[in-house]
């Protein structure tokens, strides 16, 4: 008895501290990529030195330490308080809505219009209503629901089917049934999302940075950075917000391990659909537009009864009426209407351009990966970096290299869409079964036939909730990019009436584009469920 | 001990009573009839035993009488007390076919768990003495994912056991143990049982296992599910492993398995497949 409870006791699988093989490899390949681009960059082989090496970011890098601290410290602190907010506020949402259904339904509007928000848009519009640091902590926090919500939705309603029963059997009620099982169980998938939401709030403040107005933060620091041209800083600045990122992520996936053996897969809390109109309760079609009619009439009272309380004058403050009557009937909104339109006209395109080249090459590499393994280790590290390197700091990077045209725009949402679309289609093709892929071989067919017949109906589906994730990511890649640099679309409309101080046109910007990103997801997300019916998935 | 502090609480006249139940479900359209008219009744203390085909509905009237789910019709009381009413008062322990218990927490604490959701002060003594048991001292602190089948399973009867219920329903809670393993356990249920001697309603496939422990088995049919026969086990007790190779043991064995497999249940031969299996007795 003594011996078995040794080995019962002895070593606890989750106390262990190995590194995986899989992470040993990546470091490897990681190493191999960092003397590639030493090579690279110091022979100034790409856009003229845009492409820095190593050696000469870490030498600028050294050169500018005594700035980095304020900024750093600037950015993390509003990141972490906006993270602390908004995952509050999240976490009790979700609650929330597990415990009163139709709760849920009401603030689903919220959900889906946080989910699709190209943040920048609402920069302007942030740094008008509020003064100091708080536009950097709203946005942080704005940018920690929807994942932080869906994480703890998912976690408190996907327990295991027989422990409810169990609590039930032992004399307990729903309420019980939430306080010794769902809220429990519900922490492994909580801390996958604040894993994906961490590094959101770095990417909020970051953003609310390039509003303007603040000394200090890695955002006003790459902002000054990009005006001066030097490469070094940028890419220095870059990489100290991705290992920020990083760890912020680490530390997440490390507590996380602490409530459960198994890691709760990020892909899987994030791919959870916000339909606007879909319902796990049969209701008729008009309960349903009405329900979500009023989810909608709540984003638009949440946005009015925010400035009303906030006391903003409404000059600078514009509430939903105010933005409907200058697009409508104020004076001039025939010609405001044409400058928002030619903007979106700039806009969409070329996120819909850049989204189908993302998804198109992570597609292609999915099935060269399928095809290929070797090929997965040496690209991982490289889009392990454009993944974990928050957005706010690869656009500036992507526009330095590729210049200030429209192919940056499209290079931005291409290195943005493709690697979380990638791992979605790629998991699809490796989880095809086995056996279906036997049935093939059996009647002589090759790998190519297998993945034909197998594989590439599997990754259709995935292609299309990859895209229907993508999509927002996409449309704030572009912003940020004309924001920044091109001088086009919605984002330079943004910042030139920012200049201008043409109050309604900021907030019609704003709220036309975040109108526009949710009509986009919305729409993906119908292909995505309508070919999953179709499919029989 | 245990026996007669249980009695004062509970009384001695909460004898199970099922009345005309009826309890049918919808899939996709379809009305899948699970229970048709089941009535049975038994005194307090008594050890039933449900036998029948998968599918005939055994774990949809254990659920029933948990008050886990409400019939469509008829009625099911406990000395005039409904199934909700006594789980709400934690008078019925109920083990379920898997052992359910909760990943997170140690073995004790499982243990503990009635008494937290009831709100009552966790008696650490008692769930000593249940620990002991189930025979797993020692164990107290291990968790779920680093013990055995048969060593869950029994920390879900030592759970089921933990408020002193004056029911105990077991849904096949032997079902996934190999047969050696199955009568031990046989063993320890029927010495734990005479211990406590609560209203016992144990769901099994196995018509040896069922004959061994019951003082009654109600044999079931599907199609909709309903008692087919009752069959009284005179057996004294405590019941020991040579019971089982005595020619009385067989005839009322054997007896059961005619039943299942007789023309008066009709469509069952093929539907009992899967229980001969598990109840290699049951061929005559
Ligand atoms: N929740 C439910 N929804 C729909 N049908 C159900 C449900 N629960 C049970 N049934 C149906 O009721 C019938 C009886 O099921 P039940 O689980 O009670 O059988 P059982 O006798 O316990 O079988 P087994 O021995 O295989 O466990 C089956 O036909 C089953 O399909
Ligand atoms: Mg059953």
């Amino acid at each position: 008895m003594t011996v078995a409870l040794e080995t019962v006791h002895g070593a606890p699988a989750h106390r262990r501290r190995r590194i995986p093989a899989n992470v040993r490899s990546m470091l490897m390949a990681l190493a191999g990529t960092a003397v590639v681009w030493q090579i690279v960059g110091g022979l100034k082989l790409v856009a003229d030195g845009a492409f820095p090496s190593l050696s000469g970011i870490a030498t600028q890098f050294w050169r500018d330490r005594a700035d980095y601290p304020q900024h750093v410290l600037a950015t993390v602190q509003a990141a972490g308080i906006g993270f602390v907010i908004g995952v509050t506020i999240a976490v009790l949402a979700g609650y929330a809505s597990v415990a009163w259904p139709l709760f849920e339904r009401l603030i689903r509007g919220v959900g889906v219009t946080l989910f699709a928000v190209p943040l920048i848009a609402l920069v302007p519009v942030l740094i008008l209503a509020l003064d100091g640091t708080k536009p950097r902590i709203v946005l942080a926090a704005l940018a920690v629901y929807y994942p932080t919500m869906v994480a703890t939705v998912v976690g408190l309603r996907d327990v295991d089917a027989r422990l409810p029963d169990v609590v039930r059997a032992c004399g307990g009620n729903d309420a019980s049934v939430m306080r010794w099982v769902r809220l429990r169980s519900s922490l492994p998938s909580i801390m996958a999302g604040l894993r994906i939401a961490a590094p959101a709030a770095l990417l909020g403040a970051i953003l609310a940075e390039f509003g303007g107005g603040v000394r200090w933060g890695l955002g006003s620091y790459l902002l000054a950075s990009l005006g001066s041209a030097r490469p070094e800083r940028l890419w220095g600045i870059g990489l100290v917000a991705t290992v920020i990122a990083a760890s912020a992520y680490g530390l997440f996936s490390l507590l996380g391990t602490r409530f459960t053996r198994t890691n709760v897969s990020a892909t899987v809390v994030a791919q959870a659909t916000p339909a606007l109109l879909g319902d796990a309760r049969r209701r008729p079609l008009q309960q349903r537009v009405l329900l979500s009619l009023t989810s909608i009439g709540i984003v638009l009272a949440l946005w009015a009864t925010t400035l009303r309380l906030l006391g903003t004058s409404p000059i600078v403050a514009r509430s939903p009426l105010s933005v409907f009557r200058y697009l409508t009937t104020g004076d001039g909104a025939a010609a405001a209407r044409h400058t928002l339109l030619a903007a979106l006209r700039q806009t969409v395109p070329v996120a819909l351009l850049g989204l189908a080249a993302g998804l198109i090459a992570a597609l292609l590499f999915a099935v060269l990966l399928q095809l290929r393994r070797e090929l997965a280790h040496a690209v991982l590290p490289l889009a392990l970096v454009t993944q974990t390197m928050p957005l706010a700091a690869l656009t500036p990077i992507i526009v330095l290299v590729f210049g200030r045209g429209i192919f940056a725009s499209v290079m931005v949402c291409v290195a943005v869409t493709f690697f979380p679309s990638f791992v979605i289609i790629a998991q699809a093709l490796t989880n095809t079964s086995p056996s279906a892929g036997d049935v093939v071989r059996s009647y002589g067919g090759q790998e190519v036939a297998i993945l034909r017949f197998v594989g590439l109906p599997a990754a259709i589906p995935a292609l299309l909730t990859a895209a229907r994730l993508a999509t927002p990511r996409a449309l704030l890649g572009v912003m940020i990019a004309e924001y920044l640099a091109t001088g086009r679309g919605l984002g330079f409309l943004l910042s030139q009436s920012r200049g201008l101080l043409d109050y309604g046109m900021i907030w019609s910007v704003a709220a036309v584009s975040v109108l526009v990103a949710i009509v986009l997801t919305q729409l993906v997300g119908l292909l995505e469920r309508r070919f999953q019916s179709y499919a029989g998935a | 001990m245990m026996a007669a502090s249980m009695e004062t609480s509970a009384g001695v006249t909460r004898a199970l009573s099922v009345a005309h139940v009826d309890r049918h479900f919808e899939l996709k359209g379809d009305r899948v009839q699970a229970l048709g008219d089941v009535s049975l009744e038994a005194p307090v203390g008594t050890f039933i035993a449900l036998l029948g085909p998968s599918g005939c509905g055994k774990s949809t009237l254990l659920r029933l009488l948990a008050g886990l789910d409400s019939p469509d019709g008829g009625s099911i009381e406990f000395g005039g007390a409904s199934p909700e009413t006594m789980r709400r008062a934690g008078r019925i322990g109920v083990a379920f076919q898997d052992p359910a218990l909760l990943p997170w927490r140690t073995i004790r604490r499982n243990i503990a768990l009635p008494y937290q959701v009831l709100g009552r002060p966790v008696d650490t003594a008692r769930i000593e003495d249940l620990i002991r048991l189930v025979g797993l001292s020692g164990f107290e602190e291990a968790r779920p994912a680093q013990l055995s089948g048969g060593m869950r399973q029994r920390v879900a009867i030592a759970r089921a056991l933990a408020t002193e219920p004056d029911v105990l329903l077991l849904d096949e809670p032997f079902g996934a143990l190999d047969e050696i393993l199955r009568r031990q356990m046989n063993l320890e249920l029927q010495r734990i049982w005479l211990d406590l001697s609560p209203t016992t309603v144990l769901v099994t496939h196995a018509i040896e296992e069922a004959v061994f422990l019951a003082d009654v088995v109600f044999v079931m049919s599907a199609r909709p599910g309903r008692i087919s026969e009752m069959v009284t086990v005179p057996f004294e007790r405590p019941r020991s492993q040579s019971l089982l190779r005595t020619p009385e043991f067989h005839a009322i064995a054997d007896h059961i398995s005619d039943l299942l497999f007789s023309g008066s249940i009709p469509a069952l031969t093929t539907a009992l497949e899967p229980a001969e299996t598990s109840a290699p007795t049951s061929q005559p």
